[in-house]
């Protein structure tokens, strides 16, 4: 029974009649023709000028993107002029170079306020971009005054005498030829 | 149940003059192999016989995969055209009937593919009204039922609803779902009792406790 009735329900779910002009439908779309498809050598030509567009925003979009960020206040040339050495660095520099005449070599070695200074202003602008920037006037006021340093004299050293070295003389030592009784067997020798 | 009705072909009796012309042969003593040859030549009528001839068949099993009857008529309008363009390679192995009814049921599946998230929620949505909060009162209602077995129908796995509503068209044997479907005959008759198998057990669950 209930075999019948699930039947019955696909049964009428299927029994519509088909249209009745599908005749009509179907002789239209032979005469129409086959439909356009996209075929290979029509997608190819899209397909690569759509690459080439791609690429193309690519690039005007780094460019634009890199233009931004070299902003003239920071233009590679005044990046430059910032990592030159100043006067006041190439003071301190001198006045790091090691002397043995100097008894407080040991004391000007240790980071001062100065080198730091110094070793800051050398850093690359990007690690330094992630400090606080402080208006180039209050960095000045903070600078320290120039030391004043008299030249030490280096005195060069002396070149040492050539060392003598005496030739060594070789007696030459007499050998006795061995007798027969020395002599071992030719057996023997391996 | 197949009823695919052959149409009967009553030949007119030969003139007794032989001078006579002959009398004009009906279109229904013309067999499906002599149709195709003349479509094959370019004759749009004879291929709009052939239409004429199966397109119950053919739009009942595109409704059976598309249960949609808007769907179902773009499909079969595309078997059609389809069979037209592929004339030359029909072979003669099978009949014209099956050779037809499986560039159907390809043409219908792939609309079904396009449409599969249509199918989906309308089978949901008729799933969810039929939901089973109903009294025993209610379900004693043949409408109810019958909305019920629809529901549980469409809810089946493809592979069993297909061949549950291809099998009930009324236009296709087992043989040839057999040929549309790609499987072998006793897969179609399993799937078939198969799906019965599962509407009924499904039915109980939902409350029918009579289901045998």
């Amino acid at each position: 029974m209930w075999d019948e009735r699930i039947d019955q329900a696909a049964r009428e779910m299927t029994s519509a009649e088909p249209p009745s002009d599908l005749r009509a439908r179907v002789r239209a779309a032979i005469d129409a023709g086959p439909p356009r498809r996209w075929r290979p050598f029509v997608l190819v030509p899209i397909a690569a000028s759509l690459v080439v567009l791609i690429a193309v925003a690519v690039v005007v979009v780094s460019r634009s993107g890199l233009a931004r960020r070299l902003q003239p206040g920071v233009s590679p040339t005044n990046v430059a002029r910032r990592l030159q050495p100043s006067a006041a660095d190439s003071n301190v520099a001198r006045s790091l170079q090691p002397s043995a005449a100097d008894s407080n070599v040991a004391r000007r070695l240790q980071p001062s306020a100065a080198d730091s200074n110094v070793a800051r202003r050398l850093q690359p602008s990007g690690t330094r971009r992630s400090q606080p920037s402080r208006p180039p006037r209050e960095i000045d006021a903070l600078a320290p005054p120039p030391v004043d340093v008299a030249p030490v004299p280096v005195t060069s050293l002396e070149a040492p005498d050539p060392l003598a070295v005496p030739t060594l003389t070789v007696t030459s030592i007499d050998v006795a030829p061995l007798s027969s009784e020395e002599r071992r067997p030719e057996g023997e020798i391996k | 149940m197949y009823l695919g009705a052959v149409a009967p072909c009553t030949l007119p009796r030969q003139p007794s003059v032989p001078t006579a012309a002959p009398p004009p042969v009906s279109i229904d003593c013309v067999t499906d192999a002599e149709l195709v040859g003349r479509a094959r030549l370019g004759d749009t009528a004879a291929f709009g016989e052939l239409v004429d001839r199966h397109r119950s068949a053919v739009f009942r099993a595109a409704l059976a995969a598309l249960d949609s009857r808007a769907d179902a008529e773009d499909a079969a309008q595309d078997a059609f055209v389809t069979a037209w363009r592929r004339l030359g390679g029909f072979r003669g192995d099978a009949s014209f009937k099956t050779w037809l009814l499986t560039i159907a049921w390809h043409e219908a599946i792939n609309h079904r593919r396009r449409a599969t998230r249509w199918w989906r929620r309308t089978a949901d949505e008729e799933y969810d009204v039929e939901s089973p909060s109903r009294s025993p009162e209610q379900t004693a209602a043949d409408a109810e039922l019958d909305a019920a077995l629809r529901a549980e129908i469409r809810a089946l796995p493809p592979k069993l609803r297909d061949a549950l509503l291809l099998a009930q068209t009324g236009e296709h044997r087992y043989e040839e779902i057999s040929v549309m479907l790609d499987i072998p005959l006793g897969t179609v008759k399993w799937r078939v009792s198969e799906a019965r198998r599962v509407v009924k057990a499904r039915l109980r669950a939902r409350g029918y406790s009579d289901v045998g």
